[in-house]
C-alpha cells in the first residue's frame, strides 16, 4: 500500500508541476516581419508559477488517466447487475412416481407438473439470455436418464404417459437433480413433484426451485402386515396390519383374505402415532393373505397388499427348571438350544451357550429394602414396578457372577439381583415362585418371563408385501406415495429463473481501467493536436 | 485528392463567374474582351475611334493625318483565336504564413482554378514561380494532361520547404532569389494575360520584378495582381500571444522575449502600406489590374485548413479579376 500511495503522490506532483510551469514563449513568424520595428522586451518571469493551467481539458484528461491507472494498480473490481442473464441452464426433475397419477381438480398431478414445465420453459426462452439450455430428468424409485428438451415447440409425447407405477422418495428426486452435468451448464434445477420441499445443496451458483404440485387428496394406505406369534403358546397367533391415513378420516374396516376365508377387521388408530392405524385378524395357518381397504380413496396403489405367511417357527429350549413346567409354546430342545436352569451347580461347559439362569431370590419372608444402581434394560425391567420390588426384595445372587455376566440391577448393599451376558446371550434372574403371595409371585414370574421372552422369542418380522392397484398391477413401494393428503405449499415463483442472474457479480475490472486510462491519454493528445490544428500539413 | 485541389467545384466556379460578369462590366482591360474586338498582332484595317476602345490601339501617326484633330483612327487586327494566360506564383516561404491559413495554399488553389477556367476556354496556360525553388520554373500546360501537369506543379511548389525554412539561416537575405524572369518574359505572347498571385511584400531592391511587370504589360498584354493580405490576421495572432519571440527572416532567433505593442505594429502596418504603394507605382505601365481591395484574411478565431477552404470558396469566385479576364462561364 505504501508503494501505491507513493505512486499516487508522485503522479500528482508530476502532473501538477507540468501544468504549473509557465510555457516558453512561442516563436512567431509573420509574413510582414521585416516591416516590424524593434519590439519592446517582456519582463523576465519565473519558469514555474501558480497559474491556472492553460489547457484545463488536457489537464483533466491527464488527471483522469492517472487516476484510472492507479485504480487499475489497486486491482479495482466492480459489481454489476446484469439486466439480462448471460446464460440459463435449467434441469427439470419430474416426479414420475405413482402418486403423480392422482386426480385432483379434473387432471392428474403429472399433467399439472407438465403445465408448470411449459411455464418454466417459456420463462427461460423469454429471459433473453445469451445462451440457454433445458434438460429433463424423470425420477421414480430411481432417477432416469438426462434428456435434452427444446426451448420451444411441443414437448415429447412420452412425458404425459411416462408415469411409473412405483413409489419414490425425496432422495430419488434429489439424486436426479445432482446427476452429473452433460452439455448444459446448469444455473437452475426445478423439481416438479407432489412431495413437500426439502433443502437441496446443488453446488455453487445453482438455484434449486422446488415446485410442489397437487392439491391434498385424502388417502389411507396399508403400510405393513406382520404375523404376531403366540406368547409361549398361551395365546393364538395373529395377523396385524398397520397403515397410514392423511387428509381424511380413518377407514372403518379392513378386509383380510386368508387360507380359511375372509375376515372383516375393524380399524383402530394408534394412539401414540398420529396418522397411523392398525387392524388385527386371526392367523389361519400358512398361505397367501391379502389385505385391502374397502373404501375408495385418492390413491389406489396402496389399498391392497398380498403376502405369503409362513408357519411360525417354534422355539426349542433345554428346560431344566423343576419349579416351573416348560410352556407349551416352546419345544423341547437339546444341548444346542437355550438353557433354562437353576444356576447353582451347573458345570462350566453348560455356560458356554445361551442360558437363562435362576437362583432362589424371592422368599416368603422378604424384607423391605432399597434397590441400588441399575442399568436401563427395557426388555427386563419395563414391566417391573420398583416400588413393588422394594416391598418384596429378592435376595442377591449368591457368590460371584459367572464369567461374562454383568450386573443389571443390584440392591443397596451391592448384591446382584439381575445380570446379563451379551455373548453368548445369557441372563440371571430370581427363580419364578408361583406359590408365593403377591407381589413376590408376580414379580418373580414377570422377571422370569421377561427374561425368557428376551432370549427365546425373536422379533416379529415384517412380511414381504406386494402392493396391488385396483387393476391388479404390482406397485413397488406403494406405501411411499400414501401421504398425498399432506398440505400443499405455495407454488414456486418461476420468475426466479430469469431473476437469479441479476444477482450482483464481481468481475476483474482493471483491464477496463487500463483501457480507459489509455483513452484518456489519447484524448489529451488529440486535444493538443486540435490546439495545433492551425498547422496545415 | 491533392491538397492543392481547389476546394470549390469547377461548375460552381463557372456559374459564379457568369453571375459576376453580368454584374461587373468589363473594364476594357480584359484580354478576351479585346480579343473579341479584334486585338491581335495581325493588322487588318484602320477604323474610326469609338467610345470604349482601348486608347492604346489609337494609331497617333495615322490620326495626325486626319482632317480634324478629334478624328482618331484605331488599328483593327484579325481576331486572335487563343489567349495565353501566364500565372506567376509568389513561392517565398513567407507565403506559407500564417501557419494556420497559409497564403501559399490559397494561391495554389487560385492557380489551379484559374488554369482550369482558362483551359476550359481553350486558352493556353503557363505556370511560373516568382522565386527560385525546386519546382519547375515554367510549366506550359498542354492539352490532355494539362490538369495533371497543373496539379503536379502545384504539389511540387507546396512540398518545397516549409513556412520557417527561410529563418534559421543567419546572414541570409531572408528571401530567395528571383527566378529567371527574363526567360519568362521571352515566353510571353502578345495580347496575353499575366496574373501574379502574391502578398506583394517581397523586397525588390534590384527592380527585377518591376522590370518583369512592366514587360508583362507590353504588347497589349495585361498584368493582374491577386494580392493576398494577412496583415490584420497575423497582427491579431501576435496580439493574442502577447509575449513571443519574433522570427525575422535572415536573422537568428533573438534572445529574450518580446511583447506585443500596438504602436509598433501600427508603424509596421504603415510601412507595409507604403511598400505596397511604392510597388503599385513602380509596376504601373498601363496594363495593370491591381485592385485596391486585396483578398483579406479573416480573424484568427476562424483558423485552420477548413476555415481557409471556406475563405477561398467565399472570396475567389467574386474576384473582379475573373470578370476582367473573361474566364469561366463555361459550365
Amino acid at each position: 500500500m505504501i508503494w501505491a500511495a507513493a505512486i499516487i503522490v508522485l503522479a500528482g506532483l508530476a502532473i501538477l508541476g507540468w501544468h504549473m510551469q509557465r510555457p516558453r514563449p512561442r516563436n512567431m513568424a509573420v509574413s510582414f516581419a521585416r516591416f516590424i520595428p524593434q519590439l519592446p522586451m517582456a519582463p523576465s518571469r519565473a519558469r514555474f508559477a501558480l497559474a491556472w493551467p492553460r489547457d484545463g481539458w488536457a489537464l483533466a484528461c491527464l488527471l483522469v488517466a492517472a487516476a484510472l491507472a492507479i485504480w487499475a494498480l489497486l486491482d479495482g473490481r466492480r459489481e454489476y447487475q446484469s439486466s439480462r442473464p448471460r446464460h440459463l441452464g435449467l434441469r427439470v426433475v419430474l416426479d414420475l412416481s405413482a402418486s403423480m397419477g392422482v386426480q385432483d381438480g379434473g387432471i392428474t398431478r403429472l399433467e399439472r407438473a407438465l403445465v408448470r414445465l411449459e411455464e418454466a420453459r417459456r420463462e427461460v426462452a423469454e429471459a433473453g439470455a445469451n445462451s440457454a439450455c433445458l434438460e429433463l430428468v424423470g425420477a421414480g424409485a430411481m432417477p432416469g436418464a438426462v434428456q435434452v428438451l427444446p426451448l420451444a415447440g411441443e414437448l415429447p409425447d412420452t412425458l404425459a404417459g411416462g408415469l411409473r407405477f412405483e413409489g419414490a422418495e425425496v432422495s430419488s428426486l434429489v439424486a436426479a437433480g445432482l446427476l452429473p452435468q452433460a452439455d448444459c451448464a446448469l444455473t437452475h434445477i426445478l423439481v416438479l413433484t407432489d412431495m413437500p420441499p426439502v433443502m437441496v445443496a446443488a453446488g455453487d451458483g445453482v438455484d434449486v426451485i422446488w415446485d410442489q404440485v397437487g392439491a391434498p387428496v385424502g388417502n389411507a394406505g396399508i403400510r405393513q402386515l406382520r404375523l404376531m406369534q403366540s406368547a409361549f403358546g398361551q395365546t393364538s397367533s395373529e395377523i396385524r396390519v398397520e397403515g397410514v391415513v392423511s387428509g381424511q378420516d380413518l377407514p372403518r374396516e379392513l378386509v383380510l383374505d386368508g387360507p380359511s376365508g375372509q375376515q372383516r377387521l375393524p380399524i383402530y388408530p394408534m394412539p401414540e402415532t398420529e396418522g397411523r392405524w392398525f387392524a388385527t385378524g386371526a392367523y389361519a395357518g400358512p398361505g397367501e393373505y391379502a389385505a385391502r381397504l374397502g373404501a375408495a380413496d385418492g390413491y389406489d396403489g396402496d389399498d391392497k397388499v398380498v403376502t405369503q405367511v409362513q408357519r411360525p417357527a417354534s422355539v426349542a429350549v433345554d428346560w431344566r427348571l423343576s419349579a416351573l413346567a416348560r410352556p407349551v409354546g416352546l419345544a423341547e430342545g437339546g444341548s444346542g438350544d437355550l438353557l433354562v436352569a437353576d444356576g447353582d451347580g451347573l458345570p462350566p461347559d453348560a455356560l458356554a451357550r445361551p442360558a437363562l439362569l435362576t437362583y432362589p431370590g424371592f422368599t416368603a419372608g422378604g424384607q423391605p429394602r432399597h434397590i441400588g444402581p441399575f442399568v436401563e434394560d427395557p426388555a427386563l425391567l419395563s414391566l417391573v414396578s420398583f416400588d413393588a420390588l422394594e416391598a418384596a426384595m429378592p435376595s442377591a445372587w449368591p457368590g460371584p457372577l459367572p464369567p461374562g455376566f454383568a450386573p443389571v440391577l443390584v440392591d443397596d448393599a451391592g448384591g446382584v439381583l439381575v445380570a446379563r451376558r451379551e455373548q453368548p446371550k445369557g441372563l440371571i434372574v430370581p427363580a419364578p415362585v408361583p406359590d408365593l403371595p403377591d407381589p413376590a409371585r408376580n414379580l418373580s414370574l414377570t422377571l422370569f418371563f421377561s427374561a425368557l421372552a428376551d432370549l427365546a422369542v425373536s422379533e416379529t418380522k415384517e412380511q414381504a408385501l406386494e402392493w396391488r392397484d385396483s387393476q391388479g398391477g404390482i406397485v413397488p413401494d406403494a406405501w411411499r406415495e400414501s401421504m398425498i393428503g399432506r398440505p400443499l405449499g405455495s407454488p414456486a415463483d418461476l420468475h426466479r429463473l430469469s431473476q437469479v442472474s441479476q444477482v450482483r457479480m464481481g468481475a476483474p475490472f482493471w483491464p477496463w481501467l487500463v483501457l480507459a486510462s489509455l483513452l484518456a491519454l489519447l484524448a489529451e493528445r488529440l486535444l493538443r493536436l486540435v490546439r495545433r490544428s492551425e498547422a496545415v500539413s | 485528392m491533392s491538397v492543392t485541389d481547389p476546394p470549390i467545384p469547377l461548375a460552381a466556379l463557372g456559374r459564379a463567374v457568369l453571375r459576376l460578369r453580368q454584374n461587373v462590366p468589363a473594364s476594357g482591360l480584359g484580354v478576351h474582351v479585346r480579343r473579341r474586338q479584334g486585338h491581335s498582332l495581325e493588322f487588318r484595317e484602320y477604323r474610326p475611334y469609338q467610345r470604349g476602345d482601348d486608347i492604346r490601339t489609337v494609331d497617333w501617326r495615322a490620326s495626325s493625318r486626319m482632317p480634324r484633330r478629334s478624328d482618331l483612327l484605331v488599328r483593327s487586327f484579325e481576331a486572335e483565336q487563343q489567349l495565353t494566360l501566364v500565372i506567376v506564383l509568389d513561392n517565398r516561404p513567407d507565403m506559407r504564413l500564417p501557419e494556420a491559413m497559409p497564403k501559399l495554399l490559397y494561391a495554389l488553389w487560385a492557380v489551379r482554378a484559374l488554369a482550369t477556367l482558362a483551359l476550359g476556354q481553350g486558352d493556353e496556360v503557363v505556370l511560373a514561380r516568382l522565386f527560385s525553388g525546386a519546382a519547375p520554373a515554367i510549366a506550359r500546360l498542354r492539352d490532355g494532361t494539362a490538369q495533371i501537369q497543373a496539379r503536379r506543379w502545384a504539389d511540387a511548389i507546396w512540398q518545397d520547404g516549409d513556412a520557417r525554412s527561410g529563418y534559421p539561416r543567419a546572414g541570409d537575405a531572408g528571401q530567395p532569389d528571383f527566378a529567371d524572369l527574363a526567360r519568362l518574359v521571352r515566353r510571353l505572347r502578345p495580347a496575353g494575360a499575366v496574373v501574379v498571385i502574391s502578398d506583394m511584400l517581397f523586397d525588390d531592391q534590384e527592380h527585377r520584378f518591376m522590370q518583369f511587370a512592366r514587360a508583362a504589360q507590353g504588347q497589349r498584354r495585361s498584368l493582374s495582381v491577386l494580392q493576398l493580405d494577412s496583415l490584420q490576421h497575423e497582427t491579431a495572432l501576435l496580439r493574442h500571444e502577447r509575449e513571443f519571440r519574433l522570427l525575422r527572416p535572415g536573422h537568428a532567433v533573438e534572445e529574450g522575449t518580446q511583447q506585443f505593442d500596438e504602436s509598433v505594429l501600427a508603424a509596421a502596418a504603415d510601412a507595409v502600406a507604403r511598400h505596397l504603394a511604392m510597388s503599385r507605382h513602380a509596376i504601373q505601365a498601363g496594363g495593370l489590374d491591381w485592385p485596391f481591395e486585396p483578398v483579406t484574411w479573416p480573424e484568427p478565431d476562424l483558423s485552420g485548413a477548413e476555415a481557409l477552404r471556406s475563405h477561398f470558396s467565399r472570396t475567389f469566385p467574386g474576384l473582379p479579376m475573373l470578370a476582367g479576364l473573361t474566364l469561366g462561364g463555361i459550365a
